[in-house]
């Protein structure tokens, strides 16, 4: 009787759901108080104690390949050259860029593995500080997608659809928890560059948008250059003290608006505007890293004192941690290695290894990993095989949904695990197939939500963001 | 707060059947049944068979009263005793009791109690309300209530012992009117007349107005999805601006309601189908489409068809067909099978799922006859010029063979300075100490003599040292690529800092790395138009040594390219670092890769390299020298297009005289001319159908590569039929949709009709008239509606009027009495008021400012937009958002370019949707980032400073004016603050508000005198020009203050 179209499955959230609708639709004080919902009062769906206050999703969008970097194939060197063969490609779908090539070669990675930690994962010399947190991780090599495009695979894993249309996981833990900083966006957006000579793939509003939602749970995409948060700061012209005079003529003037019409929208735009003003300062605190010392910038890598940059944005994801955003998403773009795989690989990794390293210090450092749930990955992993002919020391894979590794970390799961299994040639699982919406589930799971019961109704269905599927991964979690 | 919740809503289900009770003792299903089994019942005992439990269905009466498999009767009329339904819901046995415990939905008593009574008056059924045929309600008869909408209403609030508020001051009235009819706020300043007379002709005044269809079409844009590109991956820009116009001329024109649904689904296949109605059809040509490589051609065109499947039917008929892709559907009685027979109607075009063209067709170019004349005129000048310059060319080439023969004839320069190297790839030994490595190049002819051909599997590799990347340089050499990314020449580390110097081909463009350490201190330049593939071009970086990007360049065929700076953070000094990093590095100059892993596909010639800057005009000689003697040394019977024509074109430009090169300038001009403007007639994307319709199957759990069994088109049957004669394509189904049969259309038209007055539906779910949504807050009212306007000939502007002409419109919109009484206004207790839209927030303050530029239709417009939006999401970052500058600036909203993968942001803040599907209902919130936006967004800091202008250029006020607030000598302040507040709230402020005003004027007025720079910062924001007679400083000083009224709530909210 768990069948996620039944909309009485999740008698909670039905409220919560009128609850909103409601306050979208007028009740303003309603609306109020779920905006400046402080983390006490704000836990409306949580079934279950939470082991993670928010989430930093750390996305390598383009699919890294697993097989240069988590999934070690030692077997694969005798095979090298040789087709794949058709017992291990089975009926797996191929994407229309490689489904047609004559040939495919078996091709293992030319990037040399070793063990870490006290885990002993294999993890390629490409990775070599988060190799050093390996006892950190949760390492996770048997998730699985449909999806075998960019497009419709980010948008599965960051919707739960692979059509667009959905919210973002983002935008559904917003809505789910609402916010734990009333002067912050709850759901806060990373966008950086690779250095891979490829072209990078396009990214979409919608992968942080609200889908059918109200749009105030989308998600606010925190800039390099210009303000941070788009309209931020005052028109040239406009000073701080110029502003709050006005301001304070504006409140007055919506006050006896209110009086006169009584309508509670009217005190919810006054609160929004002094919101909008104190979000004023403490966006820029949040962007200023005056405050962090030498040390802590030199942690990052050098990149680190960039704008825009992902080592730049490991940092502010950290800040962000610190002051309560819920829901930290960070793209670093680049990691499609059709061709010239080892060496866009080798620079794509060293974009991110070393922050990502800060970073997870950084958390434990500062007692925030126990609460704060990092992931790494992308939207699917890519090909055994070399796409086009494969060199000595050059080759490219192709997209691949059948077997692709992520890894989490802090948040209540458990440190130094390896998660499933995949065959000799990182083609197919073959122990403990992870899909994405078993990962989603699992996630939310943590944020101490049940994700059969975060449900929103649009036109006349139940949604949520693991549609109809979905399984808590309980023994990738630690135990309490 | 969680506890409260939890009971508000059963209390409200409880307190609505004892209200619902007071006045009738019936249990009515559709009212206090069908809600409890929908939700209680019907996931396993409902319309999905293949999730049916125990052989018992619920939802339909006949089959209720059956046996179950158990051989019980679930429900026994007037028998509460024997119906086993009843015992289950109430038996203490928790394997028996239903709801199952593991549902979570247990039945509250008072549901009991209803189904219990329900049996016991003999467990009618009745048909869900919104599949009921219409049949036209009396309209109750009521003491002084003449208007049929107020009837109704009264006759509800009455029975709630309510009234309607009283009528709305008429200025608010006014503003109210005209923001509902045409999206503008009251153009003039005058309060309206109260006189009925002049109202009902304000009404027609706004009907007849052409902002009227403007207005009305952007719901509907929402609905189609309209989009100005195509949505997945690459997201490139499409046509189909004219079906836009279409909607606005439609709405304009009051084409009835049925012509409009009938020309939109199917204009292409009534009989002599127009262009028009051609143009209509891309409604449902509105979808998204995709162009990412190696996605499955079919999965994609399934999905296509089904979204134009579920846009349809929400759009017209309220309901989701969505669950039934792959599952009968659990509430609604749209089966799978349902879902393929509607699937057919759309599933006949000729387009694809992998989209090849940014305009996939079909499509159709829509010339004007003015276009058409003006395309035919250019078509015979160019003909003309060719004429004109044939003679000219055979007589040339006698000329260029007599030239050819001279050998004393001079040719540009080649490079002869400070050559460090120089590589022919002419077939023999490379240029020592070069080394080939890999696979060994082959040769083919070049530019000059032979050329190398690499496939990333070999490169050249010259280890010398005296080559600097840190000191001054140019490196040049002709390429034929077959890829758009290579790595073309390098001399850089393969990891760690990466130090060095690299030449690449990205998508196409030149782009060239030096770097110190690699991402924190470089110089990332490259070229921003991409070079033709196979075709040879000469490229040529030259650096100064200067450490910044602007002392390097790049020439394309011998002319610097426009370039993009990437990184420029060469000369920057770190931290521990008291000098600027070095590049140098002990690499070797790789020629056709970068280190193990990026190479090069295409063909090489001609490589120098020299420590020295090379001036562009000897590049540009270099570039022709080399290019003539490769042409010169080839007989003229082996040489191809390119070169014979590079030999025309440079022989003219050098050698020929001024009539000569005119004469081909016309002709070059002519084709140009040509080409601009055939490139400027508009297409727009259209539907059409195969000869022979395709198959249609079911397609199993909805997988586009799992046919099932085989079905023909139609309508679910729960609906309607399409009649015996009706054509089995999608004309018959439009003519269906439109038809007395289905009673849908008229209700869900309507109910969009009255959202549209009201912000809200008289359904609040205004996308989902199946069970699961609510039922109508006015019932009888929505049924007459839907009748008036059927049976009135579908006319949109009669029903308009006749809903802005009631009372119920008309009422004062201040919350009453107890402000718990009927908080969503459900009752219609007073006027509309909702926060306006976002494009009716961009057109209102650019309306009252003046800046509005009224022109209705056309090609989608860039108004501002932050930078870097459309570069940080799009594919390689190559995407620019560039704003118009004139016009386009300042059009309502509804002509803004959207990019679905970055809508516009101000839009999205205020709820506008990313259009990549159906929106019948956005929501409506109110956020900080709102406030963000009105107060800092150029648009609108632009409009205040404008409105400023307005107000401090009026005459002062005339003694014996009409209005007795301006009458008089009244402080100037004062005079302008009435003007201001008027001009935005189009009403005068009271004296309380005027003073807060004056306050802030005087406070304002004083920080600019101090601070005069300021001033000058604020009022040049925008492009809109200054009016230089006015004092900067008040200028200022309004702007400001006419910023705070454009952020009163009042000013945007239609109240």
């Amino acid at each position: 009787m768990n069948n996620p179209c039944n909309p009485l499955s999740a008698q909670p959230q039905l409220q919560r759901r009128r609850f909103l609708s409601q306050a979208a639709l007028g009740a303003g004080s309603v609306a109020l108080a779920s905006l400046l919902q402080e983390s006490a009062g704000g836990a409306i769906v949580q079934q279950h104690a939470a082991r993670a206050r928010r989430i930093i999703y750390l996305f390598m969008h383009g699919g890294p390949s697993q097989l240069d970097l988590f999934d070690y194939k030692p077997r694969l060197q005798a095979y090298h050259g040789h087709e794949l063969p058709d017992s291990v490609r089975g009926n797996q779908r191929l994407t229309g860029m490689t489904s047609g090539q004559a040939s495919k070669p078996v091709t293992p990675s030319v990037f040399p593995f070793r063990q870490h930690g006290q885990s002993g994962a294999w993890i390629s010399e490409l990775l070599p500080h988060i190799a050093a947190h390996v006892d950190d991780l949760s390492i996770v090599r048997s998730l699985q997608t449909e999806a075998i495009n960019h497009d419709p695979a980010v948008t599965l894993l960051q919707t739960g659809h692979q059509q667009p249309g959905r919210p973002s996981f983002g935008a559904w833990a917003h809505y789910g928890l609402g916010s734990e900083n009333a002067n912050l966006p709850a759901f806060m957006v990373l966008v950086s560059d690779g250095s891979a000579a490829r072209p990078a793939d396009p990214l979409y509003a919608r992968l942080w948008g609200s889908g059918f939602l109200p749009s105030n749970h989308q998600g606010v995409a925190l800039r390099a250059s210009g303000d941070p948060v788009l309209y931020l700061s005052n028109p040239p012209g406009i000073s701080a003290n110029a502003r709050r005079d006005q301001l304070d003529v504006i409140a007055d003037l919506n006050r006896r608006q209110l009086a006169q019409q009584r309508d509670q929208e009217i005190a919810t735009r006054i609160a929004q505007y002094e919101l909008a003003f104190r979000m004023q300062t403490s966006v820029p605190d949040l962007t200023n890293l005056n405050n962090e010392t030498a040390g802590t910038l030199a942690a990052y890598g050098p990149q680190c004192n960039q704008p825009g940059t992902f080592a730049r944005h490991c940092l502010l994801a950290r800040r962000m941690a610190e002051r309560g955003v819920r829901f930290i998403q960070l793209y670093h773009r680049g990691w499609d290695q059709h061709y010239n795989l080892p060496s866009d690989l080798r620079l794509q990794c060293q974009d991110v290894d070393q922050p990502v390293g800060a970073l997870l210090s950084d958390l434990k450092q500062r007692g925030l990993l126990e609460d704060t749930l990092v992931v790494w990955g992308g939207e699917f992993g890519r090909t055994t095989y070399s796409q086009g002919n494969p060199t000595a020391t050059n080759y490219g894979r192709d997209h691949h949904g059948g077997c692709f590794t992520m890894w989490l970390a802090g948040g209540g799961v458990r440190p130094g695990t390896i998660h499933g299994q995949t065959d000799d040639f990182s083609f197919n699982v073959v122990r403990d197939p992870v899909h994405v919406h078993d990962l989603n589930a699992t996630l939310l799971y943590q944020l101490g939500v049940d994700h059969r019961r975060l449900t929103y109704r649009f036109q006349g269905r139940d949604y949520r963001l693991t549609d109809v599927h979905g399984n808590v991964l309980h023994k990738l979690l630690a135990t309490t | 707060m969680q506890r409260l919740l939890r009971i508000g809503p059963v209390l409200a289900i409880v307190l609505l059947s004892q209200q619902s009770r007071a006045t009738d003792d019936r249990v009515r299903f559709n009212r206090d049944i069908r809600p409890i089994l929908a939700e209680h019942c019907w996931q396993c005992h409902g319309p999905d068979a293949g999730v049916r439990q125990a052989g018992l269905r619920l939802d339909l009466r006949d089959s209720a009263m059956q046996a179950a498999d158990s051989g019980a009767f679930a429900i026994v009329p007037r028998s509460p005793q024997q119906s086993e339904l009843l015992r289950r819901i109430n038996t203490n046995d928790p394997a028996q009791r239903m709801p199952p415990a593991d549902s979570h939905t247990p039945l509250s008593d008072a549901q009991v109690v209803l189904l219990r009574t329900w049996i016991e008056q003999g467990a009618e059924y009745q048909r869900h309300w919104a599949f009921q045929q219409i049949a036209r309600p009396s309209v109750p008869e009521i003491d002084g209530v003449k208007h049929p909408i107020d009837a109704f209403v009264v006759a509800r609030l009455k029975a709630q012992g309510q009234t309607l508020a009283e009528e709305a001051a008429p200025q608010q009235l006014s503003r109210r009117l005209h923001l509902t009819l045409s999206g503008l706020p009251p153009a003039t300043n005058l309060p309206l007349d109260q006189s009925p007379g002049n109202y009902a002709s304000a009404v027609d005044h706004l009907l007849a107005s052409p902002h009227f269809g403007e207005h009305l079409a952007v719901g509907w844009l929402d609905a189609a999805r309209y989009a100005d590109t195509n949505g997945y991956f690459g997201d490139k820009p499409r046509q189909i601006w004219l079906w836009r116009d279409w909607v606005i001329d439609a709405f304009n024109s009051n084409m009835p309601f049925d012509q409009f649904t009938i020309e939109q689904l199917a204009g292409d296949l009534l009989p002599n189908a127009t262009t028009r109605q051609r143009i209509a059809t891309g409604f449902n040509r509105n979808h998204m489409a995709n162009n990412e490589t190696g996605i499955i051609d079919e999965e994609y065109r399934v999905e296509y068809i089904v979204d134009r499947l579920d846009t349809t039917l929400t759009t017209w008929m309220g309901l989701t067909a969505g669950c039934s892709q792959c599952h009968d559907h659990k509430y609604d009685p749209i089966s799978q099978r349902d879902f393929y027979r509607l699937f057919a109607f759309f599933n006949n075009g000729p387009e694809k799922g992998l989209i090849s063209a940014d305009n996939p067709p079909p499509l159709i170019t829509v010339a004007t006859p003015e276009a058409r004349q003006r395309l035919a005129q250019l078509e015979s000048a160019t003909v003309a010029a060719r004429a004109q310059f044939a003679p000219i060319k055979t007589h040339l080439a006698a000329q260029i063979a007599d030239w050819e023969a001279d050998t004393t004839k001079p040719l540009p320069a080649l490079p002869i300075d400070d050559v460090l190297l120089y590589e022919p790839f002419d077939g023999g030994d490379f240029a020592p100490p070069s080394m080939p490595l890999g696979t060994g190049l082959t040769f083919e002819r070049g530019v000059r003599g032979k050329a190398g051909r690499f496939d990333a599997t070999q490169h050249l590799e010259h280890p010398f040292t005296a080559f600097d990347v840190n000191a001054t340089w140019t490196i040049g050499f002709w390429i034929k690529p077959d890829g758009s990314l290579s790595c073309l020449l390098s001399k850089i580390e393969p990891q760690g800092r990466r130090r060095g110097l690299e030449i690449l081909l990205q998508k196409g463009r030149v782009r060239v790395n030096l770097v110190a350490q690699w991402g924190v201190r470089s110089i990332a330049i490259g070229t921003r138009e991409p070079l033709a593939s196979r075709q040879w071009h000469h490229v040529a970086v030259t650096y100064d040594g200067s450490r910044a990007a602007a002392g390097m360049r790049i020439l394309i065929d011998g002319t610097p390219a426009d370039l993009a700076v990437q990184q420029d953070t060469l000369g920057h000094i770190g931290r521990g670092h008291s000098s600027p990093q070095s590049c140098t590095n002990q690499e070797p100059l790789r020629i056709g890769r970068r280190d193990s892993g990026l190479g090069y596909y295409g063909v090489l010639d001609e490589l120098h390299v020299m420590q020295h800057v090379t001036s562009p005009n000897l590049v540009s000689a270099w570039h022709r020298g080399e290019r003539l003697r490769g042409i010169l040394a080839t007989d003229v019977a082996e040489r191809n297009d390119f070169e014979r024509a590079f030999l025309l074109d440079d022989y003219i430009a050098h050698n020929t005289g001024k009539h000569v090169r005119a004469a081909q300038q016309r002709l070059r001009q002519a084709v140009e001319t040509e080409r601009t403007f055939r490139s400027t007639i508009p297409t727009t994307l259209v539907m059409q159908d195969l000869p022979t319709p395709r198959t249609t199957h079911v397609l199993v759990r909805g997988q586009y590569d799992q046919p099932g069994e085989t079905v023909q088109p139609g309508v679910p049957a729960a609906i309607g039929q399409l009649s015996d004669n009706a054509p089995r394509n999608r004309l018959g189904l439009a003519r269906w949709i439109v038809s007395r049969k289905n009673p849908l259309t008229a209700r869900v038209t309507v109910n969009r009709l009255w959202k549209h007055c009201f912000g809200h539906g008289l359904v609040r779910t205004m996308n989902d008239f199946g069970t699961q949504g609510e039922p109508p807050t006015h019932p009888q009212l929505l049924d007459w509606l839907a009748a008036e306007f059927r049976d009135s000939g579908w006319d949109i502007k009669r029903l308009l009027r006749l809903i802005v002409t009631s009372r119920t419109f008309r009422q004062a919109s201040r919350h009453q009495g107890d402000t718990s009484s009927d908080p969503d206004n459900r009752l219609l207790s007073r006027g509309p008021s909702y926060r306006m839209s976002a494009e009716m927030i961009r057109d209102h303050a650019l309306a009252v400012s003046g800046l509005l530029r009224l022109r209705i239709g056309g090609p989608s417009v860039k108004p501002y937009q932050p930078p870097g939006l459309w570069r940080e999401v799009s594919y390689n970052a190559t995407e620019t958002y560039q704003a118009d500058t004139g016009e386009g600036l300042w059009r309502r909203g509804l002509y803004t370019w959207i990019k679905r993968q970055a809508p516009p942001p101000s839009f999205l803040v205020f709820d506008g949707t990313t259009r990549e599907k159906c929106t019948i209902q956005r929501a409506v919130t109110n956020t900080p980032l709102q406030s963000l936006v009105l107060l800092n967004d150029p648009v609108f800091v632009e409009a205040a400073r404008v409105l400023a202008s307005r107000i401090l250029l009026l005459p002062r006020a005339e003694p014996g004016a009409a209005d007795k607030l301006s009458a008089g000598s009244i402080p100037r302040t004062e005079h302008r603050l009435n003007q201001l507040v008027q001009h935005v709230l189009s009403r005068y402020p009271d004296n309380r508000e005027r003073q807060l005003l004056s306050g802030l004027v005087r406070r304002q007025q004083k920080r600019f005198e101090q601070t005069p720079a300021t001033a000058h910062a604020l009022i040049s924001i925008g492009h809109a020009p200054c009016d230089g007679t006015l004092d900067p400083l008040e200028l200022a000083t309004w702007t400001v203050v006419a910023q705070a009224v454009m952020n009163l709530d009042e000013a945007i909210t239609l109240r």
